[in-house]
């Protein structure tokens, strides 16, 4: 098992990590390493979900926290809602969006596409085709969560809808009407109850971040 | 004459200090590194600049966290408060973002799995 700290060193205002076993340099948004005796060696992605408590808490009634001592401020809440851009400014400067505007980023070195939480706002569900898998994102504007999925269980390619059911916001698929949580992927009803959807490897980040290191990105637009 | 030995013998202690510090790179040094990155759509930055602000845990990470039931975490965590959170196995485990702006990496055993949390 190996530990990782943080080196204080930045690449293009991300996270540098170094691992403690040989001291390699880590890219947090890469998930490889950069430089040491791990250089190249990949990082395998383990989905999270950025979220609010309350909503996890209602996803995974089971959760555990990690333990704190008292109430917080993040110390980034003024950088997060102001104009300035990271510790070292842009290194591809886009202006196809503003710099600060949210996005939740898939696809990555292969086929790298931005959806603009301004956008998912409104568009709340969507399903599509992406580097030719298909691909559900859905967005809580409650709560400003964005999560995508690969829209398939097996070899069935599935397409969804939001429905209301008890008093929920719930996923519905209209190949069989089983109704899936969309905080987890997991269908809880109908034909497909029991089968989850995996995860798509996604990013909320700054635009000015994406865009820094996927400067060819696609932006989606309905 | 000591005096000048004894400060020789200072310098040469901080810049070791110092050295430890930064693992030989001293603030505000850039590196470039050269990366392999595949595109089917077009070209990637592959060389990369690595700026070195701090020494490595100037800002610590965590190990070994310790976790509190949702109930108990209610004392602590406000609704409203933004958590990245982790499944696996049924192991279901949320993180504070603002603790996380703080320390930037949880090391973890989540579902049996060692992972690091990073913000």
């Amino acid at each position: 098992m190996v530990e990782f700290g943080v080196s204080g060193k930045l690449i293009m205002n991300a996270l540098v990590m170094y691992d403690r076993a040989t001291e390699s340099l880590w890219s947090q948004f890469l998930s490889r390493s950069v430089d040491g005796e791990f250089a190249g060696t990949e990082l395998e992605i383990v989905p999270l979900t950025l979220t609010t408590w309350e909503a996890w808490k209602s996803a995974y009634p089971e959760t555990i926290a990690m333990r704190k001592t008292r109430r917080t401020t993040d110390p980034y809440v003024g950088y997060y809602a102001g104009r300035s851009v990271g510790v070292i400014g842009e290194t591809n400067v886009d202006i196809r969006l503003p710099t600060k505007e949210l996005v939740l980023g898939i696809g990555f070195d292969d086929a790298p596409l931005a959806f603009p939480h301004s956008v998912l706002r409104s568009e709340e569900l969507l399903n599509l085709q992406h580097a030719g898998s298909p691909t559900l994102v859905y967005f809580d504007p409650a709560t400003d969560t964005a999560i995508a999925y690969k829209a398939e269980v097996g070899d069935v390619s599935l397409e969804f809808e939001l429905v209301e059911a008890n008093g929920r916001i719930m996923m519905s698929d209209t190949q069989t009407g089983s109704l899936w949580v969309p905080f987890t992927g997991q269908a809880i009803s109908g034909e497909l109850a029991g089968a989850s959807l995996d995860r798509t490897h996604s990013v909320n980040a700054f635009w000015f971040s994406w865009s820094d290191f996927y400067p060819n990105t696609e932006i989606w637009s309905s | 004459m000591h005096k000048v030995v004894a400060l020789v013998i200072t310098a040469l202690l901080l810049s070791y200090l110092g050295w430890l510090a930064f693992r030989g790179t001293p603030p505000g040094f850039r590196t470039i590194v050269v990366l392999e990155r595949s595109s089917e759509s077009g070209e990637l930055p592959t060389e990369l600049e690595i700026v070195t602000l701090l020494g490595f845990d100037a800002i610590p990470s965590i190990e070994d966290p310790r976790f509190v039931d949702a109930l108990h975490a209610d004392e602590t965590y406000d609704p409203e408060e933004l958590v990245l959170g982790v499944e696996i196995d049924g192991d279901a485990r949320a993180y504070s973002v603002p603790v996380l702006s703080r320390h930037e990496i949880v090391n973890d055993v989540v579902g049996g799995k060692p992972i690091a949390v990073t913000w």
